[in-house]
């Protein structure tokens, strides 16, 4: 019988244990080097979306004659991409909506007053251009600034449940950001994006319907144009383009519903999200306000359907959120003209002759005029 | 056969390997890469329409240029020559099974 003790199982032990310790550190090594990575990306993202807004109003302070400093116009695009939307409180929810609307008309207005401030004889549509790449990349900063801020919550408490969670959102978040980047390009060149689809099979419609009346400025932004089709009136409601703007469709439904009731159908037309297994360009019928955003126009619009019991249709061609926001892809566009003919269809199939039919191309109508 | 033995056993080659195929899956096949390959676009157009004869032509596409933009005449008929859309031609990251 030996004496010596045997220390093989003293090794097996050690082992385990630095293993399940370091398998711990080699996991948090791994997941913060990956959001490190995103997290690069996004900065550099961010700060060449930051450098052509800035450049680009350069250029237009440059074409239009406009005696500011560089430094000033520096100033006030960091001023405006710092600046936030406070939402209003939601303790008691009854008349949140109004309140909403009002905040968002205020900050509207004041982005306007603040652009127009350095820009001040641009054209009106070069100044909604202005406005929404420099909302988009505030939008960009807030994101950054976020995602940075919890993985520098996650990392500095070891906490990886919080790292693992943030790992497995970023890739959504990065493929928002890639489309707001390319939103900024579009912007800048005013180019449709893929949320322009709405407009666009507004503007087709009215080409293609008789007796087209010239656009009238119904609301702030928003345009009417009245048309025929197949003895039927069809009031077609857009955002005024080519600058970038989603218009006040909502007053504009307002105003409308004053001035030409009894009317017999609302269709509103409108990007909606595709699922993954579904094709871009796919267009579908719905019933209800296809409106996207915070809910305040499609709240308005309800409530106006609601009042005068009139049916509310809606035509979606489905897009991804890259692509609603990126230049409009060739599926999209050609998704128009079937989605035109989808209206027609509605309205010959669910209204008769002498009929007054309103619809609405809803979404950012950047690129396309009326 | 020489390339083998230099190792100390077959143990560390597939331990080797093992590593090499955990680099190339995290490097080839990684969410960021993914994301990368599907935003690549192509070259911008634009479709240009007669109001007249209804005219098609696409064309690559000019600075400043939007849907409705008149931009010249029609070569066959005179009438005007309108932006009829303008879009970007997408490369799609595989030609999947789509269910419409």
């Amino acid at each position: 019988m030996s004496n010596q003790f045997d220390y093989s199982w003293i090794y097996t032990a050690l082992f385990w244990l630095l293993f399940i310790f370091l398998l711990n550190e080699i996991n948090m090594l791994r997941v913060t080097l990956e959001i490190e990575k995103y997290l690069g990306s996004i900065r550099t993202i961010y700060y060449t979306a930051l450098s052509k807004a800035v450049q680009s109003i350069k250029d237009l302070v440059k074409k239009y004659n406009i005696n500011v400093e560089d430094r000033v116009v520096e100033g006030r695009v960091n001023s405006i991409v710092n600046s936030v939307l406070i939402n209003p409180t939601d303790l008691d929810p009854h008349g949140i909506v109004s309140k909403l609307k009002h905040i968002i008309t205020v900050a509207d207005e004041r982005l306007s007053r603040e652009i127009r401030h350095i820009l001040t004889t641009v054209p009106d549509d070069v100044l909604e251009n202005v406005k929404s790449v420099l909302s988009a990349v505030r939008e960009l900063n807030y994101q950054y600034k976020l995602l940075d801020h919890y993985y520098r919550l996650g990392k500095r408490f070891k906490a990886i449940w919080l790292l693992w969670q943030l790992q497995a959102l970023m890739p959504f978040y990065y493929e928002q950001i890639k489309a707001i980047e390319s939103a900024v390009d579009a912007f800048v060149n005013g180019y449709p994006i893929g949320d322009s689809v709405g407009p666009l099979v507004a503007y087709k419609l009215s080409l293609s319907c008789e007796g087209r009346s010239d656009p009238i400025e119904i609301a702030k932004n928003t345009v009417l144009i009245e048309t025929k089709y197949r003895g039927r009136r069809v009031l077609i409601v857009k955002a005024k383009g080519p600058g970038s703007t989603t218009g006040f469709l909502d007053d504009a439904m307002r105003v409308i519903f004053e001035r030409y009731s009894p009317i017999s159908l609302v269709i509103t037309v409108d990007a909606a999200l595709k699922l993954e297994s579904e094709r871009s360009g796919t267009v579908v019928d719905a019933v209800g306000v296809a409106i996207g955003g915070i809910g305040v126009e499609k709240f308005n619009i309800e409530e106006i359907g609601a009042k005068y019991k009139v049916p509310l249709y809606a035509v979606l061609i489905k897009m991804s959120v890259s692509e609603a926001l990126s230049v409009m892809t060739k599926d999209v566009a050609k998704a128009a003209d079937e989605a035109v003919e989808r209206v027609k269809r509605i309205i010959l199939e669910h209204t008769k002759e002498g009929d007054t039919i309103v619809v609405v191309g809803v979404g950012n109508t950047v690129g396309v005029a009326q | 056969m020489n390339f083998i033995m230099q190792f100390e056993s077959l143990g560390i080659l597939v331990l080797f390997l093992v590593l090499l195929l955990l680099l190339l899956y995290y490097t080839v096949f990684s969410p960021r890469r993914v994301l990368k390959r599907m935003n690549r676009l192509s070259a911008l157009r634009m479709e240009v329409t007669c109001l007249k004869c209804g005219y098609r032509e696409v064309r690559g596409v000019e600075k400043g240029v939007y849907v409705g933009m008149v931009i010249g005449k029609c070569s066959r008929c005179g009438g005007d020559l309108v932006v009829h859309s303008i879009y970007a031609e997408k490369i799609s990251p595989s030609e999947r099974r789509y269910i419409t």
